[in-house]
């Protein structure tokens, strides 16, 4: 009798573009998902082509919502590229929120108080990014010297260190740094038009998206060419062996962390600088989580962090037209993300496998 | 020329039914989510409550969880660019886009909640939540025994210190030694912290708890130790049946149905609005079945009085916590001072933090 | 009747590759059977499949005469088949009885009586000389107690048949011993027992059948009488099977490492090393012979850097390097070849170019990634590493391959001091003998070499000089001469000679 056999194996080897088509496979589940769920909720399958196409056509059409998912994947990208670096020696760094908090105060320190006379917009805004990147850095230094020298766990550390942050901003825009003629209300005064990132002609994206084009292609360089990208790849991979090469973990860990903080803060400082103007809540809808995902999704790569970054300031934004349109909850974009995050963990480790059909012949002479 | 006279009649009809048929577009922006209580609930009240009035004349949308700041900008274009012709934008962190937006998209009606810049295109709009707030600290004033009421309050800003200072003046109205304790939790909608608060107020002998959070958290906290608790932003009775004394609530639904009315008749003009009791805007929820009699006759007294403008709760003297004389008899607060207010009247107890700027 | 018997089992991994090729084998009951072969040649696959780790893709299996249906290790324990592995699967925290209270697979309850585990394992332990304490934790087992642990887990399931995976790999002569005579004791109670190995010696000791496979298919099986040392290596390799060694005589030259009065502490804070002295010249192999434990492997740390000096002097070439980091001595030319192949001396998922590249420090911090590969497809050729492509990532080489390639970094150091731990630890013969002539063209070049190894066949084929190891400190020297055998022993076990 001839049968057909269900078979699950470990699969020994790697196939060229695995990372990528991991991704992919997850993304395009979570929306498939996504879309079983629309359909099951209202009942009538051409709500979902119509989300579909609402989701897919909006954000990345030039003359509707290009432009906000380009200010979107701005600091999604730019934080994702920071987590990489750290990610890539197993180092989890979830306090990329707070980084970015830092980056933004730091910046709004110097365009409100030290630097508020210079005329030069081009020295002005160089010295408050690079305010913003310091204040990132140093922030990110706490967690890792915290680690490196005392072995404390740094998810815990990162995490907590965001709570301070945010009440830290609290206590600043409730207090000292209140705009004196904003009628008591908890933001500061705008920026001095100097201290504005100069738009790209007349698009309105800022020349942030120049630094993310730039840095992408530095991380990249950092991650594939240079000795420093390959030692943390090696940390990440096996400590031991490390040691053993004469790398110091320790320096490692203050570097890359301090690396991914400094990107975050750049990424709070452009955020302030180029969109805001001023320091407000709310300036971050968690980008320093959302990030995460990003990195993650991008399977730590430095060119996949910029195009998962695009498409999920697309999700974002087509999130918000959803609304508008469909009149679906917020959470539903929620919803996805996770949704997104799950499915790449569970095909990560589907992938380890393969499925094989055999036939079971058992009766019949073998070979 | 028949067939000419023709095309143009049929061309003359469409166009004519076409301007009958488009209904105004009008869209919301939300700072959190829908849910079932509270600031945003009440806003989409207003909202179902327009589209119910005004009927097939308009049709609205709204999306949830806008992050403040100049970020909501690109929000309010792409309702711009969807050809919406009323946009509604109800935080004050809005403020700044919805001006910028206003400046980009003159044909655009922009109306923006508890903010104070306007445009020829965008009003300001807010209630006088304080006027309500008054009532409810006389009902607080006459049920506390402890003369301790708790106020769990949200975050240092101008229109929760108004509101903590017209409560107390109500109170201060009906039992001059009642104290109000203020609790920052710095937060709009959190339940845990905001239920800690209260809990925190009622273990200081608090009997009566009042807030100025989105969540039900502290009055369900006031039934739990069988206290009395005064609401807020909607009726939320449901949640605390047995404390829920009574509320200042929103009531967006007229404001909102009478100003799209206008702009469909082409009659509305933009400015900065500031309305009260009197154009229905706040109100005070129905009362719970424990307020006894006399207390709902003198709220009644003072809601008539202040409907029809004979009295003000900020009419002096008012003195503030350390005993300055902030208004004098027979003087009123201004609109300005009272939407920059930073200080606390004498009856209240807590601080509001320090701001160096000043 | 059969114990166990597998017929036809045939077994493709993916991409085709043939691991079993319609392979047939038994087991009666108290018999040794060993299952002979190098490394790759399909012996742990067979024996997976036995234990249901595995599928097969053909063929069948019979446990006592009946037709048997493996799926998981759980119903190959509801046959009867327990497998002691190679690597154990034990939980650190817990003791002996909870281990095996954990993996306790027919127990059916949730609820474990532990007293009544306890009293069985005592029983156990005592019928097979195991002195094993049921309530030890396990972290302060040593490896060989470790394994028993999982033998006894084994026995605990009253397994009849138990496969034993390279078992002596992991210990030191004398408690492989201590192992045989277990061993022998479950056949006297009437287990069955298939001893997978590729040390001749061994199966030969205590074998009762040998089946050799080579590439998946087997070569033979022989009875007790029919079978020696030189009739199985030559099953296994194919051909006539002696050590291929060339070994002229060297003049050592200068000195290289100078090592003096030197105290070092092991993992747990004991000193382990305790005032030694050791000196290696240029162009010479000294091997380091001892009972493993005596302060080899802190010793082999202390000199690349990796563990701390407390008292005493490293010289290398004429420099103080006793506080020198990992990296200085590197580039001072001390290579290393750690006796853990996985876990120290190689980064699983990083390919075989990184992982030939991986102590090298380019001193312009960019990477010449073209060069890197060029280097690496000649290393690759010139140390015969078989792998798919050079970018195939090295975990999924096998032992041998992979101790080519650590073999390769190290020499590509052009060091002047290579240290090397255990080198052939589970390689094969052809393996051991390409790694015997490696050391020793680099000992003609005039590199100084100390050899740290396990059994003593091994220091015996290639040093120069052995000197002996007891208790952190050296006993003393003698000649790599068979000879000597009875004097090193003597000094092994601590008792000094005069040499």
């Amino acid at each position: 009798m001839l049968q057909l056999k269900l078979k699950l194996e470990r699969r020994l080897d790697h196939f060229k573009y695995e990372n990528f088509f991991i991704s992919m496979i997850s993304l395009i589940f979570s929306i498939v998902i996504m879309g079983v769920f629309i359909w099951l909720n209202t009942g009538d399958f051409s709500n979902v082509v119509e989300a579909y196409r609402e989701l897919f056509t909006w954000p990345f059409h030039p003359e509707l919502g290009l432009i906000d998912t380009i200010l979107k994947m701005v600091p999604l990208t730019l934080i994702a590229l920071g987590l990489l670096v750290v990610f890539k020696m197993k180092v989890w760094n979830i306090g990329a929120e707070g980084q970015l908090y830092l980056g933004a105060m730091a910046t709004t320190w110097g365009a409100l108080f030290v630097f508020k006379d210079l005329d030069n917009s081009m020295i002005m805004i160089t010295l408050l990014l690079i305010m913003g990147t310091l204040a990132g850095a140093l922030w990110a230094l706490i967690p890792a010297v915290l680690k490196a020298f005392l072995k404390l766990d740094e998810i815990v550390v990162t995490l907590m260190l965001n709570y301070i942050a945010i009440n830290w901003l609290n206590y600043l825009i409730y207090g000292p740094w209140k705009d004196p003629k904003g009628f008591n209300f908890p933001l500061t005064a705008i920026f001095p038009k100097s201290s504005w990132l100069p738009e790209i002609g007349n698009t309105g994206i800022h020349i942030g998206i120049i630094i993310v084009l730039i840095l992408v292609f530095i991380v990249y360089f950092i991650m594939k060419k240079t000795q420093w990208g390959f030692e943390l790849k090696i940390i990440g991979d096996n400590p031991k062996a490390a040691r053993y090469s004469g790398i110091s973990i320790e320096k490692n860990l203050i570097l890359a962390m301090m690396f991914s903080g400094a990107l975050a803060g750049l990424a709070g400082s452009i955020q302030v600088l180029g969109v805001q103007h001023r320091l407000q809540h709310g300036f971050s809808t968690g980008y320093g989580y959302t990030a995460i995902i990003v990195a993650w999704l991008a399977r730590l790569n430095p060119i996949g962090a910029i195009i998962v970054g695009f498409f999920f300031g697309g999700l974002l934004v087509g999130g918000e037209q959803l609304q508008i349109v469909m009149k679906f909850p917020i959470s539903m974009i929620s919803a996805l993300q996770g949704l997104i995050l799950f499915s790449l963990l569970a095909s990560e480790t589907i992938f380890k496998y393969r499925l094989r059909f055999i036939k079971d012949d058992t009766k019949s002479v073998v070979n | 020329m028949r067939k000419i006279f023709l095309m143009l009649f049929v061309a003359l009809i469409l166009v004519v039914s076409l301007l009958a048929a488009s209904p105004l577009k009008v869209a919301f922006i939300y700072i959190g989510p829908v849910g079932d209580a509270g600031w945003t609930y009440a806003h989409d009240q207003g909202r179902l409550y327009a589209e119910k009035v005004l009927g097939n004349k308009i049709v609205t949308t709204y999306i949830e969880s806008v992050p403040e700041g100049m970020e909501s900008y690109n929000t309010i274009k792409s309702l711009a660019k969807r050809k919406y012709d009323v946009i509604f934008t109800t935080s004050f962190g809005y403020m700044d886009a919805t001006l910028m937006a206003a400046q980009e998209f003159p044909q655009i009606h922009f109306f923006h909640c508890s903010g104070y810049k306007t445009a020829e295109n965008m009003t300001a709009y807010f209630g006088r939540m304080y006027q309500p707030r008054f009532l409810s600290g006389i009902v607080a004033g006459m049920m506390t025994k402890s003369n301790i009421i708790g106020y769990v309050a949200a975050h240092p800003i101008p229109e929760v210190i108004r509101g903590i200072n017209a409560f107390a003046l109500g109170v201060k109205l009906v039992n001059p030694k009642a104290k109000v304790k203020v609790v920052w939790t710095n937060t709009w909608y959190d339940p845990a912290t905001e239920k800690e608060a209260a809990l925190s107020l009622l273990d200081a002998g608090a009997d009566v708890i009042a807030q100025h959070q989105d969540s039900p958290a502290p009055q369900q906290a006031a039934q739990e130790r069988g206290a009395y608790s005064v609401g807020y932003n909607t009726d939320m009775s449901e949640f605390a049946p047995e404390a829920h004394l009574t509320a200042p609530i929103w009531n967006w639904g007229a404001f909102y149905a009478d100003v799209l009315q206008e702009i469909i008749e082409g009659t509305y003009k933009h400015g900065n609005v500031w309305l009260g009791m009197k154009e229905g805007i706040v109100d005070l929820a129905p009362f719970g079945p424990m307020v006894p009699e006399n207390v709902r006759t003198i709220v009644d007294i003072f809601k008539k009085a202040i409907i029809n403008g004979t009295f003000d709760p900020f009419q002096g003297p008012i003195y503030d916590q350390s005993g300055n004389l902030k208004v004098s008899k027979g003087k009123k607060l201004s609109d300005e001072e009272l939407l920059s207010m930073n200080w606390f009247v004498d009856n209240v107890e807590g601080k509001i933090p320090e701001s160096a700027s000043e | 009747m059969y114990l166990l018997e597998l017929k036809n089992i045939t077994k493709r991994f993916p991409g085709n590759v043939l691991a079993l090729d319609d392979v047939n084998f038994d087991l009666k009951s108290g018999e040794v059977h060993a299952l002979l072969g190098e490394n790759g040649a399909g012996k742990t696959t067979l024996m997976n499949i036995v234990f249901g780790l595995y599928r097969h893709d053909h063929g069948e299996i019979f446990v006592e005469g009946k037709k048997v249906n493996i799926t998981s290790p759980a119903s190959a324990i509801e046959h009867g088949i327990g497998m002691v592995q190679q690597h154990f699967t034990l939980v650190p925290s817990f003791s002996v009885a909870e281990n095996i209270a954990l993996g306790m697979k027919k127990s059916g309850h949730f609820r474990v009586n532990l007293k009544k585990v306890i009293r069985k394992i005592k029983e156990l332990s005592d019928l097979y000389n195991m002195n094993i304490d049921p309530n030890a934790k396990i972290w302060q087992l040593s490896v060989s107690e470790k394994q028993k642990v999982e033998i006894l887990k084994v026995l605990y399931e009253e397994a009849k048949i138990i496969i034993f995976d390279e078992p002596t790999a992991v210990l030191t002569p004398q408690e492989s011993e201590s192992l045989f005579k277990a061993i022998e004791l479950m056949k006297e109670n009437g287990k069955g027992i298939i001893f997978i190995s590729h040390k001749l010696k061994e199966v030969v000791k205590i074998s009762d059948r040998v089946t050799v496979l080579k590439n998946g298919k087997i070569i033979g099986t022989l009875n007790k009488e029919e079978f020696n040392e030189n009739r199985l290596a030559r099953m296994m390799v194919g051909k006539d099977f002696t050590f291929n060694i060339q070994k002229a005589d060297n003049i050592p030259g200068k000195e290289i490492l100078n090592i003096e009065n030197l105290e070092v502490r092991n993992d747990k804070g004991i000193l382990a090393v305790k005032g030694l002295n050791l000196i290696i010249k240029e162009g010479e192999i000294l091997g380091i012979a001892g009972v493993a434990g005596n302060g080899q492997r802190e010793l082999a740390e202390s000199i690349v850097g990796l563990r701390k000096v407390e008292k005493g002097k490293i010289k290398f070439c004429g420099f103080d390097i006793t506080n020198a980091s990992v990296r200085k001595r590197l580039s001072l030319g001390i290579a290393y070849v750690p006796q853990d192949r996985k876990e120290t001396a190689t980064c699983p998922n990083l390919s075989v170019v990184e992982n030939l590249f991986i102590r090298q420090k380019n001193k312009s911090r960019i990477l010449n990634q073209k060069k890197m590969l060029k280097n690496s497809r000649e290393l690759i050729k010139k140390y015969s590493i078989v792998t798919r492509s050079e970018e195939q990532p090295i975990k999924f080489l096998s032992g041998g391959n992979m101790q080519k390639v650590v073999l390769a970094r190290e020499f590509e150091l052009s060091p002047k001091l290579i240290i090397v731990e255990h080198p052939t630890r589970g390689l094969d013969v052809k393996a051991m003998e390409f790694v015997y002539n490696s050391l020793i063209k680099a000992r003609n070049k005039g590199v100084a070499i100390l050899l740290i190894a396990g059994d003593l066949d091994e220091v015996f084929a290639i040093s120069d000089r052995v000197a002996i190891i007891f208790e952190g400190k050296i006993m003393g020297y003698v000649e790599p001469e068979e000879s000597k055998v009875n004097e090193l022993g003597l000094m092994m076990a601590g008792v000094a000679v005069e040499a």
